[in-house]
């Protein structure tokens, strides 16, 4: 009997017979047996007590009931363990015990559910739940080969359950929702009604033909419809207006057919389905709910009813490859739904119902349409554009362009040095640069004062464009050779940074500080990941190097953000500099001022002279990355040891008028000192962390570039940098566009640093902060479901390349 | 076909379980409300009080058995430690059970729980427009006329003004702080020969005279986390109470005056002219917005600074830092001089039991911890934690306005704070707590931008009207 379920369905129709027949005393066995351990274990649910000592009678009788059927179930389940003929006995009586133990477990569970036991039973029951689905759906698809009428009965059932709990309202919804108490709504019985209607609807539908099933359909639809119509709550009941009603049905209903007719299916069912639809749109969608009465209720449904039993019935009797075909689509769902369960629950629904709060008012609740947008776009401190002309006569922007010449100037070099080639466009934008540094310093000397509107700001603004534009053109024609390897490329990225600094520092609030983060954090932890993977590739001690770097990445944000903190910490300047980096500032302020600053001076000196020294060497060796840094260390020591000689105080130690004053550095709350750029110091700790990610990734892309293309190179006569640059760069740029994204999508959603660093004061407010503030300090889930729109729509096209990659790269 | 059958039966037994579950999971918050089962045949001890009477009925144990969630921000040993003294205290009188949770993140929380429709029963408030803003949306429950009544008579009158919407109140006092205190270093001032000034220009020239000797006089930091800048808005109150009077302090909290009105700006520029001294202000945290309020204890103790000016509840911060109170002890208490115009004004500010159930036992609970049995209770249980952490006679933080209170469950300094209380005028509860919760906030953050000097007073103040 067993083997029967596997057998194929199309033979399944002739055995079923057969089996009803010889199964009869067989089930009726079955039925005795279960009844009688049901009865057992009910009894025995008198006799435990139960946990719940404060359940009302109707609850109380039903946790007994159900109790007892968890008990019977479970032993009729270990008894057919046991039966399996195939199987030894041991394995057998092995099963049996297990079921057995499993069933005593679930039961003993049950009926203590205080404390842990009640967790477990709840984990126990979820999993219960979600199998007992799955098995149930697919049970009752199986119907849907094996026999139609029950296929349909059993989903009528269904049906009808729902519709019953649905009418019966809240309080019959609370029953599974836990809701009810004492109040068990008086309409309870209406659900095992209406799911028996539903079953015996289900079984008409599915088991006759022809002009019977129109009937069947359309007396049974209609009866449906009245009997909801009847129980409608009266806070639900429309009041008709015919015009409206006809209008919606019959233009929906046209609708329908048009569907019907482009996707090659009948015409009249379309249209049918169309009018129920549109029927019930003009019966409850257009007209205010409440105000109409019980008759018009049962108009307005039982037409409805109608219309959908006369689609119903109205069917071409089901040949056995339609049922293939409905049941394998309705397989596809039901294997589906869970996970689009889950992502509409978790996912869907909330951005959805965040995008609508976005438009209400906050007490009434109101419609207010971008309202909450205007407001917060009308906050300087959100949004603040004044200052944009500010950004290009900025220092910022003069480094930006000079930092461009220089490396244009380097890139025209290098491709002067390999292909002896001078790209003219590289030329011009080398020429451009120079425009810009010539404007920037015009403009800043007061030249451009006396012309109508911004004149520079939009002349500089358009030059920019077009360098932008004409180099990426160059890049893309000119990949490998296009003489940005090296310190030439250095220089580009320094250029970027600064003309992003120039930017953020004058357009203010919130979505700047934001974008900058984006910009800088991503940029600075990817870049300095990359490097330090690439550095560290195959060099000594490079698991431990690694390891340091990467630790960080185990602290939360808001563990970062406090060490940091600490880090910063700033004293009165009578008192001792606890902060890590002001005790190291002021240390040295201090030597500066001491008697031994002569000596200290000098040795700082003699440094600066042999970095000096290396940096010549260096650079002719061909080593420009090293050359030019330890060039710029060089001056920078020069310049200090220089401090140090005249003895006017260095770093955090000033002295005036004879006396020393102590200045801590300010970090966070600096905008005196650093203005807009406490916010660099914010995102250092992320960076921090981030770096290790960036890292760990790059490293392993690095590795897995294969050994034979960089053997080739090498024999080809490619220095390191060169194979750097040339091969391996060009074989992990998925990679970096992975940790890219990765980082963009977490630096735009960055809350807890800047939550416990400053709570977005001295202007480091952040968008997820903001909106944290807006809904749940303020009370204003409007404005704070604004915040988060303008965040939620800002992610999104950072998700959209992402995954455009991902289905690329799978394609 | 056994086994087919009974493939149906387990799976089916086990959503039968699952409905079970849930349903069962409803009788613990069903069963609440329904009266406890008591015997009919006798009568109840209770049955001679009025319904509303709902203190009296409970005390007779007409509610035993039943529970009260609060909620509030109070965390400290000392403090959250004290509440649930208090709250055993009326357990074992009334046989109800009440739980206190308290949460460094009240508000949010609060916000989120009522949101979800899952508030507390009962919670501690601090902010009066927090109140008012949940009963413009419905969701606290207005306190019943007996209880209002009830609680009124204890109190100065007008207490519960704040709490009042459209007639009906929907909180009602607990805890008062005093803020016009003025704490300064003892020895400082015996070793110079320093006088607490009784007007404000004689504590600018206090103050200068104090730089010229080397002194700094100040002790100032308005960080508090998510709240910071909350204490530069109690010097603005205090100084609008001061240099102005208490009838535009009225209707700038009504927002009838604007925070641009030149009148307030002058305030505030009044204040940071003197914190923005050079030499006035020691801030442990290198500058004021970036000191924490809590981090002014040590250094007036130690001598680093003369004065600082803080609510009563302060005083527990002395014990942490290791400070005593008092005449002969290492920190001095004064009242934070007046305007020099003869007036006296006392800002207050403190919390407020607000109710979400509509219950008998909420409204029992509530009506004994306003009641001068409850607040001796708490100021008892608080007194005594303290004296446990940090000495004998140690201030316990707590005060109330309740004037049934027997004096002597006071200590000496706070007897003096509580007399201050039940007699000030005018009195006028802290402004920004008045306000709707978005223009606190913004008061707090733009007040701090203001202090910092990322902006000009003008610009700050101005964001703040444009701001709610």
């Amino acid at each position: 009997m067993a083997s029967m379920t596997s057998e194929s369905p199309m033979t399944e129709r002739p055995t079923s017979e057969r089996e009803r027949s010889v199964d009869g005393g067989g089930s009726g066995r079955t039925l005795l047996v279960s009844g009688g351990l049901f009865a057992a274990f009910l009894a025995a649910s008198f006799v435990v007590p139960t946990a719940a000592s404060e359940a009302g009678a109707v609850v109380r009788t039903l946790q007994r009931v159900l109790a007892g059927a968890i008990g019977a179930g479970g032993v009729l389940g270990a008894l057919q363990a046991y039966r399996s003929p195939t199987l030894s006995v041991t394995r057998r009586v092995a099963r049996l015990v297990l079921a057995l133990a499993g069933t005593g477990l679930v039961w003993w569970l049950y009926l203590d559910r205080d404390g842990v036991r009640g967790a477990v039973h709840s984990v126990v029951l979820a999993l219960a739940l979600s199998a007992s689905l799955f098995v149930l759906a697919n049970r009752w698809l199986d119907q849907s080969l094996r026999a139609w009428a029950r296929f349909t009965g059993i989903s009528g059932a269904v049906l009808g359950l729902l519709l019953g709990a649905i009418l019966v309202g809240n309080d019959a919804m609370g029953l599974f929702l836990g809701t009810v108490g004492s109040r068990v709504d008086r309409s309870v019985w209406l659900i095992p009604v209406v799911g028996v209607l539903g079953a015996a609807y289900g079984v008409a539908i599915g088991g006759t033909q022809g002009r019977t099933r129109l009937m069947v359909g359309v007396v049974g639809g209609t009866g449906f419809g009245a009997l909801v119509g009847a129980f409608l709550r009266t806070g639900s009941l429309p009041s008709l207006d015919p015009v409206g009603l006809v209008g919606a049905t019959a233009a929906v209903a046209a609708v329908g057919a048009l569907l019907a007719r482009l996707r090659g299916r009948d015409l009249v069912r379309g249209a049918l389905l169309g009018a129920a639809w549109g029927w019930l749109l003009g019966a409850f969608g257009l007209p205010e709910l409440g105000t109409g009465t019980v008759g018009e209720a049962i108009i307005a449904s039982s037409v409805l009813g109608g219309l959908v039993g006369l689609r119903l019935g109205l069917g071409p009797t089901l040949e056995m490859g339609d049922r293939l075909r409905i049941e394998g689509r309705i397989r596809t769902v039901i294997f589906l739904a869970p996970a689009l369960t889950f992502l509409g629950a978790a996912l869907i629904v909330p951005t959805l119902r965040t995008v609508y709060i976005s438009f209400l008012e906050r007490g009434s609740g109101d419609f207010i349409g971008l309202e909450n947008f205007a407001f917060i776009f009308g906050q300087p401190s959100f949004y603040d554009v004044s200052a944009w002309r500010g950004i290009f006569a900025s220092t910022e922007f003069l480094a930006f362009a000079f930092a461009l010449v220089a490396g244009l100037v380097m890139a025209v070099r290098q491709r002067r040095n390999i292909d002896g080639l001078v790209p003219p466009r590289l030329v011009a934008s080398a020429a451009a640069s120079a425009l810009l540094l010539a404007g920037g310093l015009a403009d800043r000397s007061g030249a451009f004062d006396g012309l109508p509107v911004a004149a520079w700001p939009i002349v500089a603004g358009l030059v920019i464009a077009v360098l932008v534009a004409v180099m990426v053109d160059y890049l893309r024609r000119n990949p490998g050779n296009s003489g940005f390897s090296g310190p030439g490329g250095g220089f580009i990225g320094v250029a970027a940074l600064m003309l992003s600094f120039a930017v953020f520092v004058q357009l203010r609030g919130t979505l700047f500080n934001n974008l900058w983060w984006v910009v800088l954090v991503t940029s600075t932890a990817a870049g300095l990941g990359l490097a330090i993977a690439a550095l560290a590739d195959r060099a000594r001690a490079e698991s431990a190097a690694k390891s340091i770097i990467f630790m960080p990445m185990a602290l939360s944000f808001v563990g970062a953000g406090i060490i940091w903190r600490f880090m910063y910490l700033a004293r009165p300047q009578q008192d001792p500099q606890t902060g890590v980096l002001n005790a190291i500032w002021v240390g040295i302020g201090n030597l500066a001022v001491s008697e031994r600053a002569g000596t200290a001076g000098t040795s700082i000196l003699v440094i600066a002279a042999l970095l000096a020294l290396f940096a010549v060497l260096a650079l002719r060796q061909g080593a420009l990355g090293t050359g030019w840094a330890s060039g710029f260390l060089a001056i920078g020591l020069a310049w200090l040891g220089s401090l140090f000689l005249a003895g006017e105080g260095a770093a955090g130690v000033q002295v005036v008028d004879g006396d020393p004053i102590t200045t801590a550095l300010l970090f966070i709350s600096g905008t005196q000192q650093f203005g807009a750029y406490n916010n660099v110091f914010i995102m250092i700790p992320f960076i921090w962390v981030y770096t290790g990610f960036a890292m760990v990734i790059f490293s392993a892309a690095i590795k897995g570039v294969p050994a034979d293309l960089l053997e080739a190179g090498r024999v080809d006569g490619a220095n390191e940098a060169q194979s750097f640059w040339r091969i391996v760069l060009p074989q992990i740029r998925p990679t970096i566009g992975v940790v890219i994204t990765t980082i963009i999508v977490v630096v735009m959603k960055v809350f807890d640093i800047v939550k416990v660093m400053t709570n977005g004061n001295f202007g480091t407010q952040v968008l997820a902060n903001e909106m944290w503030n807006r809904a749940f300090i303020d009370a204003n889930f409007g404005v704070g479901s604004a915040v988060a729109t303008v965040l939620f729509l800002s992610v999104l096209p950072v998700m959209y390349v992402n995954i455009r990659r991902i289905q690329k790269e799978a394609a | 076909m056994k086994r087919t059958k009974l493939r149906f039966a387990a799976p089916l037994a086990a959503l039968g379980l699952v409905i079970a579950a849930c349903a069962g999971d409803a009788d613990e918050p069903a069963a609440t409300p329904e009266p406890a089962p008591a015997p009919t045949e006798e009568a109840n001890p209770w049955d001679d009080l009025a319904e509303d009477d709902f203190l009296g009925r409970a005390l007779a144990g007409a509610y035993e058995g039943r529970s009260v969630s609060v909620f509030g921000s109070e965390r400290s040993e000392v403090e959250a430690g004290a509440f649930n003294d208090t709250l055993a205290l009326f357990r074992e009188a009334t046989g109800i059970n009440a739980v206190y949770t308290g949460s460094a993140d009240f508000e949010p929380q609060l916000n989120v729980m009522i949101q979800g429709n899952n508030p507390p029963d009962m919670a501690l408030i601090p902010q009066p427009g927090g109140v008012r803003g949940f009963a413009q949306a419905g969701s606290i429950l207005a306190v019943p006329a007996a209880v209002v009544e009830r609680t009124n008579a204890q109190f100065p009158s007008g207490t519960n003004d704040p709490y009042v919407v459209d007639g009906e109140t929907y909180a009602l006092r607990y805890k008062t702080d005093l803020k016009s205190i003025l704490w300064f270093n003892n020895a400082i001032f015996a070793d110079n020969g320093y006088e607490i000034p009784d007007s404000w220009d004689g504590l600018k020239d206090l103050s200068a005279t104090m730089i010229a000797d080397g002194i700094t006089p100040w002790c100032v930091g308005i960080e508090s986390g998510g709240a910071t800048g909350w204490p530069f808005t109690d010097w603005m109150e205090e100084m609008v109470l001061r240099l102005v009077d208490e009838n535009v302090y009225d209707e700038w909290t009504a927002g009838d005056v604007t925070f641009s009105d030149p009148r307030i700006v002058a305030v505030a520029e009044e204040i940071l002219s003197v914190w923005n001294t050079p030499g006035m202000v020691y801030a442990s945290g290198g500058t004021i917005a970036a000191t924490p309020f809590g981090a002014n204890a040590e250094p007036l103790v130690n001598g680093d600074c003369a004065m600082h000016r803080q609510a009563q509840f302060f005083a527990s911060f002395f014990d942490t830092a290791g400070g005593t109170i008092g005449p002969d002890g290492d920190v001095g208490v004064a009242y934070f001089p007046a305007g020099g115009d003869g007036r006296s004004p006392v800002l207050t500010a403190g919390n407020s039991v607000g109710a979400f159930r509509d219950a008998p036992e909420v409204w029992a609970l509530m009506t004994w911890l306003t009641d001068s049995e409850g607040q001796e209770a708490r100021q008892r249980a608080q007194a005594a934690r303290a004296a446990a952490a940090s000495g004998e006679g140690a201030a316990s933080g707590f005060m109330s306005s309740n004037t049934n209170l027997d004096p002597s469950v006071f200590n000496p300094v706070e007897q003096t704070w509580y007399e201050t209380l039940a007699s000030a005028s005018p009195a006028r509860f802290d402004a920004s707590d008045l306000m709707v919760p978005a223009r606190n906030r913004a008061f707090w953050d733009e007040g701090t931008a203001a202090v910092n000097g990322d902006k000009s007073v003008a610009d700050a103040f101005a964001a703040i009207d444009a701001a709610s």
